[in-house]
């Protein structure tokens, strides 16, 4: 039966306007996430996926087009569109760990004992209950993301948004927190937008790989992962994860070669 | 490194000059009248506050410089606030505020005085204006160097309009705000003393310089002593204070100073 | 990208100028309608003729140049002599263990402070006030430069030693280069002590100097005089300020960006 939708873009387009010059970030972007799928948007440098990030999180105003969110419930009840992981993790430094998870829930005016109970239990969830009262400095890259995570979790987004959250850290950090991420989600099934630029990654994680072209970014291609649930790491041995690994490379690399002769 | 161990290694070569001080000073290179040993700087100094004749021109020096702290603070906050938000402001104010900022204020005394007079008055409105540039100007870049990106995160997380000021931009503007204060107050003192020096009767400066014209090098030195004891004090009290108030700064040795 | 003068006309530059000429415009007006007093308020017509007199003259080229002599040299006093101190306090754990608490001691003290205390000894020379301009700067560059070594990478200072560099060579390739932004840090606070120090000095001792000018023409109630003494100490002030970021830009264009990203440029 298939899921109800959840994200609509609908001819999304982007320009970039200053006083000496316009630059075209996205053109004509549609796509459509069903209820609970995990998107993958994958392309090479500057193709404008941080951007549509942006706007489907209402913090950019496309110069054309439009993105609709659809609630799970008919109600308005007061959990936002969408919550952003950042790749810098953008943590407030003068929040403790538990203080930064807390904020969403702060802000829409929950109750203080409610939200610190609730900030806590998603806290133990990525395993930091402990680190409560750090500060972000206090933390390694990789413990900060998962803050960074804990806290879009907190919000209860309908929609959740990453930016390349595990760009920043190194590759063995990268492999374990993808695993947490996988396993954190599955218990929930949120809608989730996914922004790297690792084919690796965009396959390993999603339910769907969707392929921008080079500046100015529009789809040029999606793929289906067929690969089951839960996702084990062993299945990086299986041919049909070759074979698509490759298939996207062949298609993603003259966009990388474009790219690369825009600079 | 041995930061932790070193703590009261810190005494030691202070101790040492001391002692090497004294032991010049008996063995007759340094003269007593030119240059008092410790020994006799001790005794003197703590005469001269029991008299209470230094503590009095503390206190005036206090009261000068707290006075102008005080009256500048809250509108150079809000007008370095103001600056950093918004743009069309920054640009109308920003001649002024640079050229206000580059100039030392001792040199704008003259102006004042001939405005206002040659009292109390012109001092404290000198030294309030060297406070207010300095925390409007550390205040504004405050505002200026917060994150974007904290402030995306601060926005998709429900903080708007008013709330995103108060839950993030002003948190995050603090440590340079509080950098200010302390610039401010150190620019301030040293503005007080150089006109205490010359155009005042009381006060630390005052008292600094005739002791200089009476060639009494004992009453030269405690005035000294005092004076940078109270610049120890603000520069180091207003530190912990900043690391009481704000956990989350990180601290280097040298950050102290920007 | 913009041309040059595309450049030159933003609203960066041209908005600044505009109110700033529209400022001396209303002073002008508010002065001759008579809001302003002249006396304590002269239209810049007069300070600017004023200006031109002093210039044509020489006095004021006599007074300029003072004040910037002594701004260099005693920077340059407390420049080696900083410099050398704090490098060798970050590279040799014994110097610093000796010389920080006696630095760390003394740079709080006001500036100011130590001019009666130097003048005592040395009387009221020239030598007394270069003395007195370079104490706090000296004890501020020691500090900062000790940081810069400090803050060093360990691993780049091993990855060069085994290439190759040893001694000097480390010095002026790798440690120099890697340290400058923190030693920029410190010249620029220093420069700025530096700065209001002499012109207290000079102000308080009333010899020659820009700061002794602007006393003197204060005195004497010669005002256009004194505004004009005034603006160049304004304009010298903003040279020190804003002159070492420019020279800082070009010598570290590396740092650039990573300012511009930072929003401090």
């Amino acid at each position: 039966m298939a899921a109800a939708t959840k994200i609509e873009i609908r001819d999304v387009e982007h320009v970039y306007q200053s006083d000496f010059s316009s630059v075209p970030a996205l053109a004509s972007v549609n796509l459509t996430v069903s209820d609970g799928e995990f998107v993958a948007l994958l392309g090479p440098s500057g193709c404008g996926k941080s951007s549509l990030l942006r706007i489907v999180a209402e913090l950019l105003r496309p110069t054309a087009g439009s993105v609709q969110i659809y609630s799970s419930t008919n109600k308005e009840n007061g959990r936002p569109k969408t919550a952003l992981v950042f790749q810098e993790y953008a943590l407030f430094p003068w929040r403790t760990v538990l203080e930064n998870v807390v904020f969403s829930l702060e802000m829409r005016g929950i109750p203080r004992a409610e939200r610190l109970a609730q900030a806590r239990c998603v806290l133990d969830r990525v395993g930091l209950e402990s680190f409560s009262a750090a500060y972000p400095h206090q933390l390694s890259g990789g413990m900060r993301q998962r803050v960074g995570i804990a806290r879009a979790l907190a919000a209860q987004p309908e929609v959740l948004l990453m930016d390349e959250p595990f760009g920043a850290l190194d590759a063995q950090t990268r492999t374990v927190l993808q695993e947490e991420l996988l396993r954190v989600w599955e218990s929930e099934r949120k809608t989730v937008l996914y922004v790297t630029h690792s084919i690796d990654e965009a396959v390993y994680m999603s339910d769907r790989v969707v392929l921008l072209t080079a500046r100015p970014g529009r789809i040029k291609a999606e793929y289906s992962v067929e690969l089951p649930r839960p996702r084990k790491m062993e299945m990086r041995g299986w041919n049909s994860y070759t074979k698509m690994s490759l298939d996207i490379w062949a298609c993603l690399r003259e966009e990388v070669e474009t790219a690369m002769s825009h600079e | 490194m041995a930061r932790r161990q070193a703590s009261w290694r810190v005494l030691v070569s202070p101790l040492i000059v001391v002692v090497v001080w004294e032991l010049l000073s008996a063995a007759g290179v340094l003269r007593p009248n030119y240059v008092p040993p410790p020994s006799q700087l001790g005794p003197h100094l703590l005469a001269l506050l029991a008299g209470g004749e230094l503590w009095r021109h503390l206190l005036v020096t206090l009261y000068r410089l707290g006075l102008s702290f005080i009256f500048a603070l809250i509108p150079a906050v809000l007008l370095g606030l103001s600056l950093g938000m918004s743009r069309s402001a920054r640009l109308a104010l920003e001649p002024l505020l640079t050229s206000l900022y580059a100039i030392p204020k001792i040199a704008l005394l003259p102006l004042v005085m001939l405005v206002l007079g040659v009292n109390e008055r012109t001092l404290i409105f000198t030294s309030t204006l060297t406070s207010f540039v300095q925390m409007t100007v550390s205040t504004m870049g405050g505002v200026l160097a917060v994150d974007r990106i904290v402030l995306e995160a601060g926005k998709n997380y429900g903080a708007t309009g008013w709330r995103l000021f108060r839950y993030v931009l002003f948190p995050s503007a603090l440590p340079d705000i509080f950098t200010g204060m302390r610039i401010g107050l150190s620019l301030t003192l040293v503005l007080v003393i150089a006109v205490e020096l010359t155009a005042a009767q009381e006060g630390l400066g005052a008292f600094l310089w005739t002791a200089g014209q009476t060639f009494s090098a004992k009453n030269l030195f405690s005035a000294f002593i005092v004076i940078g004891a109270l610049g120890l004090t603000l520069t180091y009290g207003l530190e912990r204070i900043g690391n009481w108030l704000m956990p989350w700064r990180e601290r280097s040795s040298a950050a102290m100073f920007l | 990208m913009p041309s040059r003068a595309t450049r030159l006309f933003s609203r960066e530059l041209t908005i600044p100028l505009a109110t700033s000429l529209i400022a001396l415009a209303a002073w002008e007006v508010l002065v001759h309608a008579g809001f302003l007093r002249a006396a304590f308020f002269p239209p810049p017509t007069n300070i600017a003729s004023t200006l031109l007199g002093l210039a044509a003259g020489g006095e004021l080229w006599l007074h300029a140049g003072t004040t910037l002599g002594r701004l260099i040299v005693s920077f340059l006093m407390a420049l080696i002599p900083g410099t050398a101190l704090g490098l060798a306090m970050g590279w040799w754990i014994g110097m610093r263990l000796t010389a920080d608490p006696l630095v760390k001691l003394l740079f709080p003290i006001p500036s100011i402070a130590f001019f009666p205390v130097v003048i005592f000894y040395l009387g009221l020379s020239e030598w007394g006030l270069l003395l007195t301009a370079a104490i706090t700067p000296f004890l501020l560059i020691a500090v900062q430069s000790a940081s810069a070594v400090e803050s060093l990478e360990r691993t780049l200072l091993e990855a060069v030693l085994n290439y190759g560099a040893r001694g000097l060579r480390l010095f002026l390739r790798v440690i120099l280069p890697a340290a400058l932004p923190r030693l920029f840090i410190g010249y620029r606070l220093a420069l700025g002590v530096g700065f209001i120090v002499t012109v207290a000095v000079e102000m308080v001792a009333g010899k020659h100097g820009l700061g002794g000018f602007l006393w003197h023409s204060w005195q004497i109630l010669r005002i256009e005089e004194m505004y004009v003494g005034l603006m160049l100490i304004g304009l010298l002030g903003i040279l020190v300020t804003y002159g070492l970021e420019a020279l800082a830009d070009r010598l570290m264009p590396w740092q650039v960006d990573l300012l511009r990203l930072k929003g401090q440029r």
